[in-house]
């Protein structure tokens, strides 16, 4: 076992200790200490290989498992707090409201919650992927992006040529206009639309959350960095509902792109 | 990799510091810690404001990167950075800076060189020490100690010092 797979195995044990320990007292001490780690580098591991500290993990955690009880109604949202060992309602309502920007009152209400931005569990396995993957999340801010090219096929491959695809992925329109399902390629500033069938989509200018890495990326793992651990802890959310993956020549993915608020 | 143990030796050190997760930033946005913005708001001030800390010795300073924990850094995981300099008027520090005193203590030092500098060689090297003295780290606060034998981490030939402190001993050497 080299160095890399002992990192990888400490933080492993950390993230069972975690799992086993939602409803129990349990501390970045307590988990710093099953990674056989001192405090000091525990903090440094955890947070570089899963893009969480330690405590917002356990509390994110938490909440997560927290708010399906909530969701689903029954026992009271005071009972599902302190199971969770927040200390009080008000803790447990701070806490839920900045996970997913709605009280836990609405959120039994409503019966339901933004699943999408819950932190799921992290497994050993999840952070090799996604160490070996290379992916990165940064931010960053962009102008007015106009795309053109051709719906596309739900399931199919990229149009040939295409540099850019435009994903909706849902109902709600902005910030894409137009289309919200195409793959083609970016207009050049001042470029002239081309007429039909070509169909335009334009996003907005802005900021935007970017999940890269060295090369064509898992789509799917970079949605996960993106939409669970990047925007909760950056505090925005995505603006509208669209995803921008740029290709390469062979029409795999190499960059995701969400427009953040 | 040398190995010395320097005899209860305490510190006043005046510095700038920082307190939370230092690798929270860097985990997904920024190239740079808190910890490598600790250090560049240090220097930015003293390239502003030269002689601002006389820091010691004279002609070859040495800064020290002290990571200490605080009430709250168990539960959290929180701790403090700090990096500073011993000087010959602690007090006399501008508004700024801060002081941090750290109590008489034992301390394993090793020397690290280039490529030792790699990650997790804190826990390595505090393991090493404890082997070596037969005694306990005290694990609330450590040190890095750069002089200008330092010239970047991980560079052949650039040196730095780590600084453990020791727990309290018994006569026999064995940790109590």
């Amino acid at each position: 076992m080299n160095d890399d797979d002992r990192r990888f195995a400490s933080l492993g044990r950390a993230l069972v200790r975690v799992e086993a320990g939602l409803r129990e007292e349990l501390d970045v001490a307590a988990m710093a200490e099953a990674a056989c780690y001192s405090l000091f580098h525990f903090v440094r591991v955890f947070t570089e290989l899963t893009g969480h500290g330690p405590y917002d993990y356990l509390m994110r955690r938490r909440v997560a498992e927290a708010a399906k009880e909530v969701a689903a109604g029954g026992r009271s949202i005071l009972d599902i707090a302190l199971e969770y060992r927040f200390e009080s309602p008000e803790g447990f309502s701070r806490a839920f409201k900045r996970c997913f920007g709605l009280s836990p009152s609405e959120a039994r209400r409503e019966g339901r919650y933004p699943e999408g931005s819950a932190r799921t569990p992290i497994d050993e396995d999840y952070a090799r992927r996604l160490r070996s993957s290379g992916l990165r999340a940064r931010a960053e801010t962009a102008p007015l992006m106009v795309i053109t090219g051709t719906p596309r096929v739900d399931g199919g491959q990229y149009p040939a040529g295409s540099t850019v695809a435009v994903v909706s992925i849902a109902s709600r329109p902005a910030p894409c206009e137009g289309i919200p399902v195409i793959a083609g390629r970016v207009l050049a500033d001042g470029e002239a639309e081309p007429g039909i069938p070509s169909v335009t989509a334009r996003i907005a200018g802005g900021s935007f959350l970017v999940a890269a890495g060295a090369a064509t990326i898992d789509v799917e793992l970079a949605r996960d960095l993106l939409y669970r651990t990047a925007f909760p802890i950056s505090g925005t959310g995505p603006r509208g509902d669209c995803e921008i993956a740029i290709l390469d020549e062979a029409g795999a993915v190499v960059e995701l792109r969400i427009p953040a608020r | 990799m040398e190995y010395r143990l320097e005899r209860g030796r305490s510190f006043v050190l005046v510095g700038m510091n920082f307190f939370g997760n230092p690798f929270q930033a860097a985990g997904a946005w920024d190239e740079d810690n808190e910890i490598g913005s600790l250090w560049k708001r240090l220097m930015a001030y003293l390239a502003e404001f030269p002689g601002a800390v006389e820091a010691s010795p004279p002609g070859d300073p040495a800064w020290f990167e002290a990571h200490v924990m605080h009430p709250a850094s168990a539960a959290t995981g929180n701790y403090e950075v700090f990096i500073g300099a011993e000087t010959r008027a602690p007090l006399e520090a501008p508004p700024a800076f801060v002081v941090k005193s750290l109590p008489a203590r034992d301390y394993a030092v090793v020397s690290v060189e280039g490529a030792d500098m790699a990650p997790g060689w804190e826990e390595r090297l505090a393991a090493d020490a404890v082997g070596r003295y037969g005694r306990a780290l005290d694990r609330r606060w450590g040190l890095q100690r750069y002089d200008s034998r330092f010239t970047g981490l991980g560079d052949p030939g650039s040196t730095l010092e780590i600084w453990s402190p020791l727990a309290p001993g018994t006569e026999d050497g064995t940790a109590r």
